[in-house]
């Protein structure tokens, strides 16, 4: 006997019957049928569905014979699999393979074997249709003919099933997660609200029926614009978006103009309830989107917060009045000490004045914590409003210096206006900016050493100008530099009670800063001293910028300069000029804005500090806006650090470039954005591929 | 002119002490101190001050209602009023400064300062007109 050789394909062929998940099931009519049928056209006594599995045939359907299985050895089958064609022996004794087969010469008595192989739409055979008798026999080409069609029916019969199965297990599936969907959005704390791309509701989940006071039935179906939303609240938005996305918003698209793939807005609205009252909600939009991206929908996601806005206003009405409270007492308290430390109540005693004196600064360090803990509750309130004027510095730097004096004296620090910049005019909060400067100089006076000195240094470097606390003290430790902008922060929490403050100062400080479109930073080496610092845009009245007129270039070799200091600006035109750009020149940020809408720029320069906003808020304003996120941005400024650490790893597609101008370098960083060809003195420029403008 | 007396209205004794104190020692100023709107409204005829320093916070009539007053009364509608307040927020600074104050001295102030904090808002007032 000569076992049947194991197929190459063996593995696989393994993997594709197991797919059919048939073996050892019960006998179905199905295959008995088609085996019945395979006997009586062949005119045998047996037929089998062999399916041959690694060890043995199994027979998923047996006709005139009574066992399951048999060793694959012994199979004739094992045989038959090997070609794609009916494998026929009409005689076994005759044919050595098969003539001392138990399957021959035991009970069985084979004498005719013939099957067809079961071969699988991806070619692997699993098995055969076969028939089988006692006596030598011979098939007719049209029986063969027959059980190949047979034996095919087979197959799509086990493909059939395998199908039903599989949609089975995806119903199954499909309504599992339509149960999850369902226990998720009928637990949801938050109204979930799904619409059509024309807002009509297409389903309202339990908590919006108690937040809205309608029945799910009643709304879907129904505009939810008008049912539930206030119209004058969609105005305002619409008008408000309309500014800002620099296209016009119709009403009812104020809720999802902001909303695109992959960017939900949230946001507070108001809600109108069925029975009329408004419910302030915080409303998060996102879009469905199919295979192509086309808009099939948008789901809000609302919940109520009426509750929360009673207790933000009932904390705030809180802190307002500890902070009264507070101050009345301490009004007092420090008024008579002032008085008696500053030698109105006749001579102090010897031990007295110390004593007096360490009374007197507690109590001016708790009015300033109060005021502190206020200024930072107004903050996260949103309700830190700063009056912008424009008023001249260095009267403000000395105004501050002079009313640090006391303090400065206690710490046995002396204070000195090392540099001026006399004339220049900055747009600030008078009062808040002596609040910054203030806070630098106490902490400067607090962590230098006594007897030693804190300078102030006032600069004017091209747009702007700079204000300099720089001390000899123990420095910012490596290890809280990355904190100290922030909220409580302290380098060390025994610092609190050794030099007393909130750890709000510097938080606040930036704070307010950046609301005078100004940039706030510091350098410090350990061990020696700090260089706190801020900028701010210097006033320039609005003229600068229309001097330089708009040169007739293509589009694509134009550069934008934006930048509030008209000599920088200047120097920057006549460069490009020079280097075959057109240019524009914007004085502010939102004429920048203007500008990059109405023309394609190759390329814009950027000043960090512009009167109107700070050269970090326009690059997020362009980088979020669609057309704009890939637009070129050189950064021209004297304070590209500060910028840098403002930016941190947000955007990493800026170029940045330092005053004194190189005229080479600038001409290099933009060649790499827009390249320009001077033929025949003609400027003309391409930009490359990768850069599109769809304005 | 030269400022010589100021009217103060304060309800809480201990800043009035300490107020008038600094008013009185460091800027030599002559003060006539009311408890509350309604005295400072009884007294202001007969004292004539140059300058009115009011609290906003006083129970009864308080500093805003006080002013109405004196702005509507002619004998004391041109007198320069300044606030004296604990409650600082930007938005009531303006607000005061709508209502025809000159100016707000937030509390806890610096005693030694006051009195020149006080001269300093009166010489600005000469060179505009008090009120509107």
């Amino acid at each position: 006997m000569t076992p049947a050789p194991i197929p190459s394909n063996e593995t696989q062929r393994l993997a594709a019957l197991h797919r059919y998940r048939i073996l050892d099931t019960e006998a179905q009519t199905e295959y008995d049928d088609i085996a019945r049928l395979a006997a009586q056209i062949c005119g045998t006594p047996i037929s089998l569905v062999s399916l041959v599995d690694s060890q043995r045939q199994w027979f998923k359907s047996r006709v005139g014979l009574e066992v399951l299985e048999t060793p694959r050895e012994v199979s004739f089958c094992g045989h038959a699999i090997h070609g794609s064609e009916v494998f026929e022996i009409s005689n076994t004794l005759e044919d050595e393979r098969f003539a001392d087969n138990p399957l021959v010469t035991e009970d069985t008595h084979i004498r005719f074997y013939a099957g067809t192989p079961l071969m699988t739409p991806q070619g692997d055979a699993i098995g055969t249709l076969c028939v089988l008798d006692r006596v030598p026999h011979q098939l007719t080409s049209a029986q063969k003919t027959a059980l190949t069609t047979l034996g095919r029916q087979v197959v799509r019969l086990m493909e059939l099933r395998l199908g039903l199965a599989r949609e089975q297990a995806l119903n199954a599936k499909i309504a599992r997660q339509a149960q999850f969907q369902k226990v998720l959005l009928d637990s949801a704390v938050a109204a979930v609200i799904s619409s059509t791309p024309d807002g009509l509701i297409t389903s309202f989940n339990p908590a919006a029926e108690r937040l809205l006071g309608y029945r799910a039935e009643d709304v879907i179906g129904i505009e939810s614009v008008g049912l539930f939303h206030v119209k004058e609240e969609m105005q305002a938005r619409a008008q408000e978006l309309s500014v800002e996305l620099g296209h016009p918003v119709k009403t009812r698209e104020a809720l999802v103009a902001k909303v695109h793939s992959g960017a939900s807005e949230t946001r507070e609205w108001s809600y109108r309830r069925r029975d009329g009252a408004l419910v302030p909600v915080m409303l998060s939009m996102a879009v469905l989107q199919d295979e192509q991206d086309a808009v099939i929908g948008y789901v809000a996601l609302a919940w109520d917060i009426t509750e929360r806005k009673r207790l933000d206003q009932a904390k705030a009405a809180f802190v307002s009045t500890v902070s009264h409270e507070l101050r009345t007492p301490l009004t007092s308290i420090n008024g008579a000490l002032g008085l008696a430390c500053g030698g109105i109540l006749g001579e102090l005693p010897p031990p007295a004045k110390p004593m007096l004196e360490m009374a007197y600064m507690n109590g001016q360090r708790l009015a300033r914590l109060i005021d502190d803990l206020l200024d930072m509750e107004k903050m996260a309130a949103g309700k830190m409003r700063l009056v912008l004027e424009v008023e001249e510095l260095m009267p403000l730097v000395e105004q501050a210096i002079d009313s640090m004096a006391f303090y400065s004296q206690q710490h046995q620090i002396q204070l000195v206006l090392a540099e001026r910049a006399n004339g220049v005019r900055v747009r600030v909060d008078a009062g808040r900016l002596q609040q910054v400067l203030s806070n630098l100089l106490s902490n400067a006076a607090k962590f230098s050493p006594p007897g030693s000195q804190v300078a102030v240094a006032v600069r004017a470097l091209g747009g702007a100008v700079r204000v300099e606390v720089l001390d000899q003290g123990s420095g910012v430790p490596d290890d809280f530099r990355e904190r100290i902008f922030q909220k409580f922060s302290q380098a060390d929490a025994s610092d609190t009670r050794q030099k007393g403050g909130s750890g709000l100062g510097l938080a606040i400080s930036k704070d307010l800063i950046e609301r005078m479109n100004g940039l706030m930073g510091f350098e410090s080496q350990p061990g020696q001293g700090s260089n706190f610092h801020f900028e701010l845009p210097v006033w320039h009245e609005p003229r600068a910028a229309t001097e330089v007129t708009s040169d007739p270039l293509p589009e694509a070799t134009r550069i934008l300069v934006v930048e509030n200091d008209p000599d920088l600006a200047r120097e920057l035109v006549s460069m490009l000029r020079r280097a075959g750009y057109g240019v524009d020149v914007a004085s502010t940020g939102a004429q920048a804005v203007e500008d990059i809408k109405r023309h394609r720029y190759a390329a814009i320069t950027l000043a960090m500090l512009l009167p109107d906003q700070t050269g970090v808020s326009l690059i997020r304003q362009l980088r979020w806006q669609p057309g704009f996120e890939k637009l070129p941005i050189v950064v021209v400024s004297s304070f590209i650090e500060d910028g840098k650490q403002a930016i941190q790893d947000e955007f990493l597609d800026i170029e940045w470039l330092s005053p004194p101008l190189d005229e080479a370098r600038l001409k290099a960083v933009l060649s790499r954005h827009a390249t320009v060809v001077i033929q025949a003195g003609v400027p003309s420029a391409t930009v490359p591929h990768s850069y599109s403008f769809t304005i | 002119m030269v400022l010589e007396r100021i009217l103060y209205a304060e309800d809480e004794p201990d800043i009035r002490a300490v107020a008038t104190m600094a008013l009185e020692i460091l800027g030599g100023y002559e003060v006539m101190i009311c408890n509350n709107g309604q005295e400072a409204l009884r007294r202001v005829g007969g004292f004539q001050p140059n300058l009115i320093l009011l609290d906003v916070m006083m129970p009864g009539l308080d500093g805003p209602a006080t002013l109405q007053q004196l702005r509507a009364n002619p004998f004391t509608a041109k007198i320069p009023v300044i606030f004296l307040t604990a409650k600082v927020q930007p938005s009531e600074v303006k607000q005061y400064q709508a209502m025809g104050a000159l100016d707000v001295i937030t509390k806890p102030f610096d005693p030694m300062m006051l009195s020149i904090q006080v001269q300093r808002l009166w010489a600005d007032s000469l060179r505009k007109p008090a009120g509107k």
